[in-house]
């Protein structure tokens, strides 16, 4: 599914690490696969490319077949996303600095992360999409991807970084707006609201209250 | 909770909240026709807002050629195409 999906061919450290995400609550070395096990698992159908180190499938044909096919893999994208959001949240992840000016070697997946989470949540998220996606935004200029986005698709004069290299004043709002997320966008319209800046009154409560209880039912 | 916000009549939003209409410009940048829309809904936005260099969404919308979010922001009233930027050029040049 990754091979197949991704919105660029992925380099092998990248999909290794991807495939420890599922099953783990943080940046876990010992749950990445070696990728001669990864390979010997694909029973050949995908290869590494050798001059760019990056992974595809051994032939266009079966690009086409798993991409007619959309019952192999149903929701491709939003596990993809899934994965993606749920790496972003990982504490080790949370924990690196938006000033940073390179990719931490221990986290060689963010970058992708950070890029396509969004194009993969589409306009349209779906539950677990939007719960994780919501604790991402939540703080967005203060996480290394908000960082990793501007730089890969925001040119250089238009980028908001402060004296450190960090993304100042670009919240998850902008960033759902800019990822053209239509759904965040709603969700973070209607809970960036006046009522919940002031103090907690009963009306915010019920307000509160009243949105645990929509959760619940989605 | 929508439903509660209309009827209820409380003001989901905060008076002139800058946040917002910055949002609008990264959706322009980015040519995302619908959410621009969800966006330019809200009356607390200004669609003509422009950032912290004088550049507005139509401009934003226009350097990056998003033909879409240019022909939303000229259908409306409150936006001038012919606003200048501090080194006096307009958006369609």
């Amino acid at each position: 599914m990754w091979v197949s999906h991704a919105q660029r061919p992925l380099h092998v450290d990248e999909l290794c690490q991807t495939l420890g995400i599922e099953g783990s609550t943080d940046l876990d070395s010992a749950n990445i696969p070696a990728i001669e096990t990864l390979l010997a698992c694909s029973l050949g159908l995908v290869t590494v490319e050798k001059s760019s180190s990056t992974i595809r499938l051994v032939r266009q044909t079966l690009q086409e077949y798993l991409s007619n096919n959309t019952n192999l893999f149903p929701n491709p994208h939003s596990i993809i996303a899934e994965v993606c959001l749920t790496y972003h949240n990982f504490p080790q992840v949370r924990s690196f600095s938006s000033a940073l000016s390179s990719i931490p070697p221990t986290a060689p997946f963010v970058e992708h992360a950070s890029c396509y989470w969004g194009t993969h949540a589409g306009s349209l998220t779906t539950e677990n999409v939007r719960i994780l996606a919501l604790k991402l935004l939540d703080g967005y200029d203060k996480h290394i991807s908000s960082k990793l986005l501007l730089l890969h698709g925001v040119r250089a004069e238009e980028q908001p970084f402060d004296r450190d290299g960090a993304p100042t004043g670009f919240a998850g709002l902008h960033g759902a707006a800019y990822l053209g997320c239509e759904d965040l966008i709603v969700a973070l319209l209607e809970t960036n609201s006046g009522v919940r800046r002031q103090p907690i009154s009963m009306v915010t409560q019920q307000l509160l209250a009243l949105q645990r209880g929509d959760t619940k039912e989605r | 909770m929508r439903v509660l916000l209309e009827r209820s009549g409380i003001n989901s939003v905060a008076p002139s909240t800058k946040y917002d209409s910055v949002a609008l410009l990264w959706a322009a940048e980015n040519g995302h026709e619908e959410v621009v829309r969800i966006l330019l809904e809200r009356s607390d936005i200004n669609a003509d807002g422009p950032d912290r260099g004088g550049r507005t969404p139509l401009m934003w919308a226009s350097g990056r050629e998003s033909e879409g979010v240019v022909r939303i922001l000229l259908e409306r009233n409150d936006v001038n195409p012919d606003k200048p930027v501090l080194a006096d050029i307009t958006s369609i040049l």
